[in-house]
């Protein structure tokens, strides 16, 4: 049956993606631009890193899973970049889907409207006009308060640093609630 | 005024601002979102919404009331000059297939995930 891979990018235009792609030198597969988030709408993608497998008939049989790349961020993560990789060949070989460990469900929100506020706050801030938009991304933040993509992928855009306090003020905030939204294939995860 | 809508597709449509309202044309409408205007409600591919009360006042859509029809989230920016669409499928159990998604890659060829059918697919984020 085969497998192909493609890459996502949430980022909000090209210029601010392409400087992570070519530092990942010759890639094998796509990476497309999702500047509007179709992804968090149609399969709940709200974190990265995250990995989605889906059949040949095109249904989702794993749901968003934290799956990176390799160890960076293990101190954080909780989560083995090998256990995940092996869960995936499995997948890919045997036709094995190994169960999502540790998945909570995010409190009910309306993910619909801060979505929407979130794409006109992106589009006004890539138009210069900042002033009406901080207050669609602090709309959205307040809808939907444990979305990653609304509330980490609103830090650039408001000129905040997305790799300094603000992402870890708003990870002690998403793992007093429990990291709800997301699973991981490491026993550890959530938790220790 | 023009007036920039966000969907599926992000398009540049002429809008008329009535009071809360913002009217389009029938025919921007399923440009950007993929859903007709038919005598029998809403419709994309096989699948139509029907329509209750009035989305049309002869002159096009009112996005507002064309939300409210297809359950999905709307919100503008008049001052801005943008509006938006938005859903969550995810919340009423829906899921939607890869074969749907189409994005741009960074030189801005759109690629089709349906190009891909048949195969297993592995999303990265």
């Amino acid at each position: 049956m085969g497998l192909t891979a493609v890459s996502v990018s949430l980022d909000d235009s090209v210029e601010a993606a392409r400087p992570w792609v070519e530092a990942a030198g010759d890639l094998s597969f796509p990476v497309l631009l999702d500047a509007n988030h179709r992804i968090a709408e149609l399969f709940g993608v709200i974190n990265i890193p995250s990995t989605v497998w889906f059949d040949g008939s095109g249904a989702m049989v794993r749901p968003p899973t934290i799956a990176p790349g390799d160890d960076r961020w293990r101190q954080y993560t909780g989560v083995d970049a090998a256990v995940h990789h092996d869960a995936l060949r499995r997948w890919v070989i045997d036709d094995v889907v190994e169960p999502v460990r540790g998945w909570s469900e995010p409190a009910a929100v309306d993910a619909g409207l801060a979505r929407a506020h979130r794409r006109v706050g992106a589009w006004l801030h890539r138009h210069g006009r900042d002033d009406l938009a901080l207050a669609h991304f602090d709309e959205a933040a307040r809808l939907a308060p444990m979305d990653w993509t609304i509330r980490r992928g609103s830090m650039p855009l408001k000129g905040e640093d997305p790799f300094g306090t603000p992402l870890f003020d708003f990870w002690q905030e998403w793992e007093a609630a429990g990291k709800p939204s997301y699973g991981s294939d490491s026993a550890s995860f959530p938790g220790t | 005024m023009r007036l920039t809508l966000i969907d599926e597709r992000e398009s540049d449509v002429d809008a008329t601002i009535d009071g809360d309202r913002i009217v389009v044309s029938p025919d921007d409408l399923e440009r950007v979102t993929g859903w007709a205007l038919k005598p029998e409600g809403f419709c994309r591919g096989e699948m139509c919404v029907p329509v209750r009360g009035s989305v049309s006042n002869g002159e096009g859509v009112d996005l507002g009331a064309v939300a409210s029809a297809l359950h999905r989230s709307f919100v503008s920016s008049v001052e801005g000059g943008v509006a938006a669409f938005a859903g969550d499928p995810m919340s009423s159990g829906a899921r939607a297939s890869i074969d749907e998604l189409e994005l741009p890659d960074l030189d801005g060829r759109l690629v089709r995930m349906s190009d891909f059918a048949g195969r297993k697919r592995l999303l990265i984020a």
